[in-house]
């Protein structure tokens, strides 16, 4: 590989040992244990949904995915008690199955209607799932879902759904993976042929690039990912709610977080998602105890009206000049 | 909302009341829409803030309800004014830019409205009674008779504004094609102004009657926006007529699903039929003139 | 290669309507590999949509399209692409936010029937874009082009893919005639490598000089086939230009 490392790329992996490295110092902090926890976990949200983006698509509706994984995953451990890890890896695939249903009857649909056809896809197995008491006991949601398991290793444990701080580098790990993963994607050939397409669907078929199967990947690669947060977020909780894992704030996140965060870098997303969602949780949960989530509208607005490229790109552009 | 399993022609007459005032909420969304190209996402939480607003005054205020409607239709056409200069700033893409920016402003007002009110379910009770018609064995409450005549009033005034207004033959000139409506001396940017307020004061109106209907709480805005969003796929911009036609359609759906399949599967009809029309009409709103 | 030449495109009975509008009549001909076919026609006549079809784009009412052998009616446009079709759009069709050598590299890329490797599309790339000879710098975001400069971009990312056979829409479209020059020598270098060429246009100062063969089309039918100077004599095709149906010079 010709890989120069760029100043982003020093900057990113500085930001990564910063990370990983500040436990060792603070070992009690349990709350950012917590909140930058759950941090890394609406980063890897927000790449999920950058994978999709990559094909010029502005969802609205990735709770969908988030919900079905987590349902999935809740399931499979309710009725069958498989163990944690599994579930979300297993539960995860009713997301790919509804991105393929998705991608068959959105495909001729782009830019503003595949928007909102998104927005209304969320209500589908919001209903049947509310509606389903049998199975999923509705609106009540389920409750006493395992935790993430222990590892042992020799001496060592880690107790991934008991002890915060294990928990946190389990979502780090998740997060730095999925970034990785992201530039790879971006990096990489298929990469190439979403950018194209994204730019000029007539021109990138007129280049033989099969538009919709491209397209479709990379909305299951999302969904995957998608499904993956929301399993884990489901066994981290121990309980969900159709309204909890469904919900519009769901679908807002990812988006907020990529734009706010910038859409043309690849640490964007996870930046957005480490900024916003601590001070959100640290600073404005405090002040707005009820509407603390005014903030991401807010943000939101701010972000398209003053720095459309979002924060990332701002920050590279300081820094190179 | 509040209805539950009724005889048919009782649905009929409950779903074509329904479907009016599903005009009215679809109409002020449609003339933004259809003069500036803005989708506004916020357009349902616009709505509950008017009927949170109406509550406020009738219940704390002592207003009476009807008084409401004038301070809630000028107090929304002065609101979107703020949200037109917002919008007017984005750039291209001009149409997802908004639907984004409006998407957080749907969220900062559901915020909000869960700050200033709490998440308690409220109804406007306006403290009108039921009455029944004899022989036929229909009850109806004067709240739906309000309702009805209400939506249909505004609606063919504004059907009638704009056929018969020489502001209402600009604004229309303008809905189908901007271009042309410049070239030949319509100043479009006032005209994005006047669909703003206008689109304010409709907004407005439905507000206290949504609060006097439905279940007021600081998330009900999300289905309005959609049926808003389905009547204009439906209709196409700028046709008030198949505005009313979609809007008692969707009604009487709505009030069908609720008699064979129970008020809990209502919720499904808009985002089913929202998604079926997108299946069939991919392109979106259509700016087509009236055929 | 052998010396018998082969038949590259064979259009059958092509026939299209768009609602009320026949667009294209029993429209037949066939096209030798290496040969330069131009067709000529109106405004309207159907040339675009003619091309639109043999390139994937848009279904027949009736017909069929054989390359090189295969009857390939239905297939798409990008799995045409890859067995070897290329063409540009009388609008060009570019890669706004990518760089000239990106929007190239894109063609060398994906477009060839067997991916070449990165740094092979990219060497491959600027070999084109010289041939062309685009005077923008190569990392040039392509929407800062000229509308002429991004034809002949598109024409470039065309080429990088390696195509048996070329359909260019009305290429020469409001070009100097310096540059009209260009592509008349860059053209007849790109026969003497063995590409078969089909192109249209509705002026004649790119298409005389370069067809072997012309074709005039009028209201979607075939009114004149043959040698060039004998077509734009044809009182028919002289009377589609110049008569009453379709006054010329309404472009310029
Ligand atoms: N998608 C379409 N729908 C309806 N009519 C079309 C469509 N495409 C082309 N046409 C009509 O077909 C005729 C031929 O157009 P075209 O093939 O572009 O001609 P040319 O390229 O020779 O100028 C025109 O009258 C045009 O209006
Ligand atoms: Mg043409």
């Amino acid at each position: 590989m010709k890989l120069r490392p760029f100043p982003s790329s020093i900057l990113v992996t500085a930001a990564a040992l910063g990370l990983m490295v500040w436990p060792l110092f603070f070992p009690d902090a349990f709350l950012y244990f917590q909140v930058l926890g759950m941090a890394c976990l609406y980063g890897t949200l927000a790449l999920a949904w950058s994978i999709y983006g990559l094909s010029g698509a502005v969802s609205l509706g990735h709770a969908a995915f988030f919900g079905l994984g987590a349902y999935g995953s809740a399931l499979l451990n309710h009725y069958w008690h498989w163990s944690p890890f599994l579930t979300i890896l297993a539960g995860s695939l009713a997301s790919v199955v509804f991105g393929l249903i998705w991608s068959f009857f959105f495909r001729r649909l782009r830019g503003v209607y595949l928007g909102l056809a998104s927005l209304a896809a969320v209500e589908i197995p919001r209903v049947i799932i509310d509606n389903w008491d049998s199975l999923t006991s509705g609106s009540m949601g389920m409750t006493g879902l395992d935790r993430l398991p222990t590892l042992h290793l020799g001496d060592w444990q880690l107790a991934f759904g008991a002890d915060l701080k294990a928990q946190y580098y389990l979502l780090l790990l998740l997060v730095i993976g999925a970034t990785f993963l992201y530039k790879t994607i971006i990096d990489s050939r298929w990469g190439w042929a979403l950018r194209a397409l994204r730019e000029n669907e007539t021109a990138a078929t007129m280049m033989g690039i099969r538009v919709n199967r491209e397209r479709t990947k990379a909305l299951l690669c999302s969904s995957y990912l998608t499904g993956i947060c929301g399993g884990l977020y489901a066994h981290i909780l121990g309980l969900i709610e159709p309204s909890l894992v469904f919900s519009l704030h769901v679908s807002a996140l990812p988006l907020i977080f990529t734009i706010f965060g910038g859409r043309t870098l690849f640490f964007g997303p996870v930046l957005g998602a480490l900024l916003l969602y601590p001070l959100e949780q640290l600073v404005f949960q405090p002040l707005l105890p009820q509407g603390h989530a005014a903030l991401y509208g807010l943000v939101i607005i701010l972000t398209i009206l003053f720095f459309p490229k979002g924060i990332a790109a701002w920050i590279t552009r300081r820094a190179s000049a | 909302m509040s209805i539950t399993a009724f005889p048919w022609p009782q649905i009929i007459v409950s779903g074509f009341a329904l479907g009016s005032f599903y005009a009215l909420v679809a109409l002020g969304f449609s003339l933004i829409f259809g003069v500036t190209r803005a989708f506004n996402l916020a357009h349902g939480e616009m709505i509950v803030l008017a009927s949170y607003l109406a509550f406020v005054l009738w219940k704390f205020c002592q207003v009476p309800f009807y008084l409401t409607l004038p301070v809630c239709l000028l107090a929304l056409g002065l609101l979107t004014l703020p949200l037109y200069l917002l919008l007017r700033r984005l750039k291209e893409p001009y149409a997802l830019n908004t639907l984004v920016v409006t998407f957080g402003l749907a969220l900062l007002l559901q915020n909000l409205m869960l700050v200033l009110f709490s998440a308690d379910y409220r109804l406007l009770n306006s403290g009108l009674s039921s009455f029944t018609i004899p022989g036929l064995g229909l009850t109806f409450s004067w709240n739906q008779v309000v309702l009805l005549l209400l939506s249909l009033l505004a609606t063919a005034g504004v059907h009638l504004g704009l056929h018969h207004t020489f502001l209402g033959k600009a604004l229309r000139a303008t809905i189908q094609d901007q271009e042309a409506a410049q070239i030949s001396g319509i100043n479009v940017k006032s005209m994005s102004l006047i669909a703003f307020g206008l689109g304010g004061m409709l907004i407005g109106l439905a507000g206290p009657l949504y609060g006097q209907n439905m279940y007021l709480y600081p998330l009900a805005g999300a289905e309005a926006t959609l049926i808003a969003i389905i009547l204009t796929i439906f209709a196409g911009v700028g046709r008030i007529r198949a505005l009313l036609l979609g809007g008692w359609l969707l009604g009487l759906m709505e009030s069908a699903a609720i008699l064979t399949v129970g008020s809990k599967w209502r919720e499904l009809v808009s985002a089913a039929v929202l998604l079926i029309l997108l299946y069939f009409r991919p392109q979106g709103i259509s700016f087509r003139k009236p055929g | 290669m052998d010396n018998q030449t082969r038949l590259c495109l064979e259009v059958k009975g092509l026939s299209k309507r768009f609602g009320g509008q026949q667009v294209l009549r029993e429209v037949s001909f066939s096209l030798q590999e290496g040969e330069i076919l131009g067709i000529i026609g109106p405004n309207g006549a159907g040339k675009t949509t003619l091309f639109n079809i043999i390139s994937g784009w848009v279904t027949p009412s009736g017909g069929e399209v054989v390359f090189f052998g295969e009857k390939t009616t239905d297939w798409t446009p990008d799995r045409l692409c890859r067995a070897g079709m290329a063409r540009t759009f009388q609008m060009p069709q570019i890669f706004p936010e990518m760089s000239v050598l990106e929007n190239v590299m894109t063609g060398a890329w994906f477009g060839q029937p067997s991916p070449p490797a990165a740094a092979q599309a990219r060497a491959q790339s600027r070999e084109f874009l010289e041939l062309v000879a685009l005077t923008a710098s190569e990392t040039t975001p392509a929407r800062d082009l000229s509308l002429m400069q991004q034809r002949l971009l598109e024409l470039a990312r065309a080429l990088a893919t390696r195509p048996k056979l070329l359909l260019l829409d009305e290429i020469a479209a409001g070009l100097s005639l310096k540059a009209v020059k260009c592509l008349t020598n860059l053209i007849l270098r790109l026969r003497t490598q063995g590409l078969t060429l089909l192109l249209t246009d509705h002026l004649l100062n790119l298409i005389m000089p370069v067809s072997d063969r012309l074709l005039a089309l009028d209201q979607g039918e075939i009114i004149a086939a043959g040698p060039p100077q004998e077509i734009i004599h044809d009182p028919e095709v002289e009377s589609a230009y110049l008569g009453v149906r379709d006054p010329a010079g309404e472009e310029g």
